[in-house]
């Protein structure tokens, strides 16, 4: 679904249409979900935020005046995880939680790589840049947007991360 | 300045030749026709490229003297783009392909924020797309030797400043150089060269020069392509569970693909937790 196509499901959803709401976070469930849960590292917190966010677009709509309403969506997911995170960091320590943040080598070597361990092994910001553009589809330039941070640097920070993905998914070596 | 000018004429000395030859050999109208075929394609291919843009699954663009071809160099080896070049040509023996760490579009884009940048900054002489010079050698980047980068030439006072800077926010797409006093930015020329004039190009900010030769795309390499990957041992466990072994690391489209793969599913009852929020 692309930014036109979501903006019309929108019109349809604000003019009542439950059907298109339903649509909506079929498409995107899948992506902002992924957002979410790769700052959180926690199902449960990333499911509240996960329904807080459809929650407060259901009864606040983007506007039409949005240009790109999945980008503006994905910054939203941003946001409340963020601050979900920022929450938890003053109460307790998501390492603490039982999911390690920031795994050594000989973990992730003995417990068997997976994606999801070498991606915690990014810092958060080129974690959610990978995160935006693989799996939310997002241009880069609408990365730099959401991120506040000069194109070229995206596209560095996300072609580093990809390099050190392949690192540690390579077996340390590339 | 002299030998940069050298390297300059005969460049421009070579692509006015080989434009001279393709010129004649397609005009002749004496059965050589068909040996064109790939270069009139390649040329057709470039223009497209450059009125629309680059793919951006695209590197670099050069000829190769020792393969007598031309060299597009894809961005971690794009199979799909490949095919999509291929299916461009009649005969696709009149080209070469090679791997890119950067397509041509991210250095474009890193090259102009630079030159944005370096619009008020003293010391910064040049920026620009292309290769560089070694001990007066012209000099490709990555493991082929043959990958382009954004070259920023650069004052000696202000060379470890912007070193550090330009290092943390691009990395290795860019490379510093270390060049003198050029003119002007008002007298920018080319697209490789909006910051410093031709001569400045030519004779420190081959970044620029290079960038022009890009721009006709008839970059030359005298080196052969030589690839040396190392080959290590792997153990990649994919999205699904499944653990794979190969004998080579992945490549980067693979590490694409495994995090495509790996996106997260909410748990099936969330939209009905969400219904019932919104009903409340």
């Amino acid at each position: 679904m692309n930014n036109h196509d979501l903006k019309l499901k929108i019109e349809k959803f604000r003019d009542g249409d439950m059907d298109a709401f339903s649509e909506i976070y079929e498409e995107l469930k899948i992506p902002v979900y992924t957002i979410i849960y790769r700052i959180l590292y926690d199902r449960m917190l990333a499911e509240d935020v996960m329904q807080d966010i459809f929650v407060r677009l259901y009864k606040a709509p983007p506007s039409l005046q949005i240009d790109k309403p999945r980008a503006y969506i994905f910054q939203m997911a941003r946001n409340l995880a963020l601050d979900s995170k920022r929450k938890i960091k003053v109460s307790e320590p998501l390492a603490d939680r039982g999911e390690p943040n920031n795994p050594s080598m000989e973990f992730l070597v003995s417990t068997r790589l997976d994606i999801e361990s070498a991606l915690k092994n990014l810092e958060l910001e080129d974690r959610e840049i990978v995160t935006m553009r693989i799996n939310a589809n997002m241009k880069f330039r609408e990365i730099a947007e959401l991120t506040k941070k000069p194109l070229g640097t995206v596209l560095w920070r996300y072609q580093r991360a990809i390099g050190r993905l392949r690192e540690i998914l390579s077996g340390g070596e590339s | 300045m002299k030998k940069f000018r050298i390297i300059g004429f005969a460049l421009l000395l070579v692509m006015a030749l080989s434009s001279y030859s393709f010129a004649q050999r397609v005009d002749s109208g004496d059965g050589v026709v068909g040996d064109m075929a790939p270069e009139v394609e390649m040329r057709d291919l470039f223009s497209q490229w450059e009125m629309n843009g680059y793919p951006d699954y695209v590197g670099y663009v050069i000829y190769d003297n020792n393969l007598n071809k031309h060299v597009i160099g894809l961005v971690e080896g794009n199979q799909a783009g490949k095919d999509e070049i291929l299916s461009q040509f009649s005969n696709p023996e009149g080209i070469s392909f090679g791997s890119s760490k950067y397509s041509y579009n991210e250095l474009l884009e890193v090259q102009n924020e630079i030159s944005k940048d370096a619009q008020n900054k003293e010391g910064i002489y040049g920026v620009g797309v292309g290769w560089t010079t070694e001990n007066g050698k012209v000099k490709g980047f990555g493991e082929s030797g043959q990958e382009f980068r954004v070259v920023v030439t650069l004052d000696e006072a202000v060379y470890d400043e912007y070193a550090s800077k330009y290092q943390a926010e691009y990395g290795d797409m860019v490379y510093l150089e270390k060049g003198s006093q050029a003119v002007p930015v008002e007298d920018s020329v080319g697209r490789g060269a909006e910051i410093g004039t031709m001569d400045a190009i030519e004779d420190k900010s081959n970044t620029g020069f290079y960038a022009s030769i890009f721009v006709a795309m008839l970059a030359l390499v005298s080196a052969g392509i030589l690839i040396n990957r190392r080959r290590t041992a792997l153990v990649k466990q994919a999205a699904n569970g499944e653990q794979v072994t190969e004998s080579r690391p992945l490549t980067r489209g693979e590490v694409v693909s495994a995090v495509k793969e790996s996106e997260i599913k909410p748990g099936d009852d969330l939209y009905d937790d969400i219904l019932d929020k919104i009903k409340k």
